[in-house]
């Protein structure tokens, strides 16, 4: 099982939003990761063959993205995922059962073991409209797996989703990546931290970073400290290091920072967290660098 | 096949359950009943007075007309109209109003109107100065206007030739039948065709738009069958859901105006109805190519509204601009004067709506090949719906 990606390219008019982006994936999880216009919710319209690319190719097991036995094996929840208001959890999934290929009695127990997976059993006759944006979320949930894919892609699948069904869903997809290939994207960094078993780091267009999460931190290891220091001190550091966390105590200000030595006499170095990572690439415009 | 009908059946469902579906279809029904039963309502006044309602004026004139059905229009019954209205004195309003109408020439309104239109004349007194001859002649004369009429307009010698052949087959004499059913329906059936016209536009025009103000275009082209068989069944969708409105509708309309007005006439000329028109149909077949015509233009137009639907992303953008085109064409006047610019703009929707479509004297030849107007529009329809269907396929399937 495998679905290659292959100098994917999106141009609008003269932006580029993904830029010759090449990647395999096989069966595991993987957590795509980047700031907000980075080009995730782009590069999964176009593996789910949503957006046509402007050149590159995807392919599973051989078969291109235009084909339906590829959308068969295809599950996506998009970040705006829709419903029809009048419609019922179950009618709704009935529906997304009958796009998908599945006949009617396969669809029925389906549709009754996924309402029940993500918890919206006891609601499965009610129209959509009057539920809450995480039931909402968890119905998307429900119709991706419906037919049993074999891709599947999540597009911040758990905005929306309270801590509880947040940890809920993750175990559950953990499991599903033992056969599956599952993409997720998500602002949540310790969703991936937990997940995924490689982690894709995303930034304008590129995939600048991949690997497990070892492999990730490997940039930052042993750079990333934690400092109590005085006003002055915090308001120095601020301005000259990429700052992970700052807080203010009684008399001092606590630092996390990125540096590639010691930045203050205080410091401690510290393990490297994927917060770290993330916020260390992507706070790049708003710090002023090591 | 089964996944195919089951995604139709979502389709319909999608759009049943909509609350302004719900609303237009009722709204809907009432107009067309309305309009049906318009001229029934209110009263017939004279200087100010109640004479009788609208309803017991319509019985009375469809009980004069009964009493004469089965009679052949001849120059005995001719005569005897022209001798019931030379009963009516001189008036300065109008002769309707007066008691010598009401009581000698009223039964035979229905045969003076024929009169009136194949002897063109202007006035009660032009009537009674008809000559014994005139009246005999009756059917040659009607035939000599319509001839003329062929011969005036712009076309081709072969168009003419067929339009003359044709009015020759007009079956004389003509047996009178009351026909009052056939009469109200034609002349309401073009409301009724554009009731359907805007219901199909509100009903039809979220079929693709609503998916992407819905946010589901994601979800659908992503499916196995999501650039495939939902389409054509959207497509299956909107086409079979035209058809089923255009037949309620034409049902409606039929049925109502038969059950007031009476159900008899069918096999009577248009004559009767249009008394220098040349064509050799009945009111039933007329009435069947009329339901034809509608249905066809009706499905145009949802083929439009379809292809803009898939283009637009809007439902609402989609109704306003098929209100635009179902209107504008309403308010521009083409004159036969250049044929081929009138046969054109009669290819437009709402213009194929009128029943002068199959009963004015115009053929057409088409690369040699002689068409009625309404066959052309048949044609059309169908042609251009093929045509337009494809372009709203590939625009959802490519939506991006």
């Amino acid at each position: 099982m495998e679905l290659i990606i292959d100098r994917l390219t999106k141009h609008y008019n003269n932006k580029i939003v993904a830029d010759r982006i090449s990647l395999t994936l096989r069966e595991g999880v993987y957590g795509l990761l980047g700031a907000n216009g980075s080009g995730k919710t782009t590069l999964m319209r176009m593996i789910c063959g949503i957006l046509k690319p402007t050149s590159g190719v995807v392919k599973f097991n051989g078969i291109d993205v235009s084909e339906e036995e590829y959308r068969d094996s295809l599950g996506y929840l998009p970040q705006d995922f829709g419903y029809y208001p009048e419609f019922s959890a179950y009618d709704f999934l009935l529906y997304m059962a009958s796009l998908k290929g599945l006949t009617k009695v396969r669809a029925k127990d389906k549709a009754n073991e996924l309402l029940e997976l993500v918890g919206l059993s006891d609601v499965a006759k009610k129209k959509i409209k009057t539920f809450s944006g995480g039931m909402k979320q968890r119905l998307g949930i429900a119709q991706s797996m419906l037919n049993n894919p074999k891709i599947l892609i999540l597009d911040e699948p758990t905005g929306g989703l309270d801590p509880k069904e947040r940890i809920r869903f993750r175990n559950l997809i953990s499991r599903l990546g033992k056969d599956k290939i599952v993409l997720l994207s998500t602002h949540i960094v310790s969703d991936v931290e937990y997940i995924a078993s490689t982690i894709l780091l995303m930034k304008d267009g590129q995939i600048i970073h991949q690997g497990s999460l070892e492999d990730i931190l490997s940039p930052i290891d042993g750079k990333v400290f934690e400092c109590f220091v005085d006003s002055h001190k915090a308001a120095d550091l601020i301005a000259a290091y990429p700052i992970i966390n700052i807080r203010e105590e009684s008399d001092k200000t606590y630092l996390r920072l990125v540096s590639d030595k010691s930045p203050c006499e205080t410091a401690v170095v510290v393990p490297a967290q994927l917060e770290d990572l993330y916020l260390y690439y992507f706070n790049e415009g708003e710090n002023k660098g090591e | 096949m089964n996944s195919y009908s089951e995604l139709v059946k979502f389709e319909y469902r999608k759009i049943l359950r909509k609350r302004s579906t719900i609303i237009t279809l009722l709204l809907a029904v009432l107009l067309t009943v309305f309009s049906c039963l318009g001229p029934l309502m209110g009263n017939r006044y004279s200087n100010g007075e109640v004479l009788e309602s609208n309803y017991d004026d319509m019985r009375k004139d469809r009980q004069y007309s009964r009493s004469l059905s089965g009679r052949e229009i001849n120059s005995k019954l001719l005569a005897e109209t022209i001798e019931a209205y030379s009963h009516i004195p001189p008036t300065d309003g109008k002769y309707s109003d007066t008691e010598e109408y009401q009581q000698y020439a009223r039964p035979y309104s229905e045969i003076y109107y024929s009169l009136r239109k194949v002897y063109a004349t202007k006035n009660l007194e032009e009537i009674q100065l008809l000559s014994d001859e005139d009246i005999r002649n009756f059917y040659i004369i009607r035939q000599n206007v319509v001839e003329k009429n062929i011969e005036d307009t712009a076309m081709s010698p072969r168009e003419k030739a067929n339009s003359l052949n044709l009015s020759r087959d007009v079956k004389t004499p003509f047996i009178f039948s009351y026909t009052g059913g056939y009469t109200r329906l034609f002349s309401q059936m073009y409301t009724t065709a554009l009731i359907i016209c805007f219901v199909c536009s509100i009903c039809i025009a979220p079929i693709f738009a609503s998916e992407y103000t819905d946010h589901m275009d994601s979800l659908i082209l992503s499916s196995k069958y999501g650039k495939n068989k939902v389409i054509y069944a959207k497509l299956f969708t909107g086409i079979s859901l035209s058809v089923l409105l255009s037949t309620v509708f034409l049902v409606i309309s039929y049925i109502t105006a038969m059950i007031f007005f009476g159900w008899e006439g069918s096999s009577s000329p248009i004559q009767f109805y249009f008394p220098l028109s040349s064509v050799p149909y009945t009111m039933g077949q007329v009435a069947l190519l009329y339901f034809l015509l509608i249905l066809l233009g009706n499905i145009l137009s949802t083929s439009l509204t379809m292809l803009f639907s898939a283009k637009l992303k809007s439902p609402f953008m989609v109704i306003v601009i098929m209100t635009v085109i179902t209107i504008l064409p309403m308010f521009v006047n083409i004159s036969d004067d250049v044929l081929w610019i009138y046969h054109i703009s009669r290819l437009i929707p709402v213009n194929m709506f009128y029943l002068t479509n199959i009963t004015r004297e115009f053929s057409i030849d088409l690369f040699g090949l002689i068409l009625q107007p309404y066959e052309l529009i048949f044609a059309f329809a169908v042609a251009a719906s093929v045509v337009l269907m494809p372009f709203a396929y590939k625009n959802f399937k490519n939506h991006n």
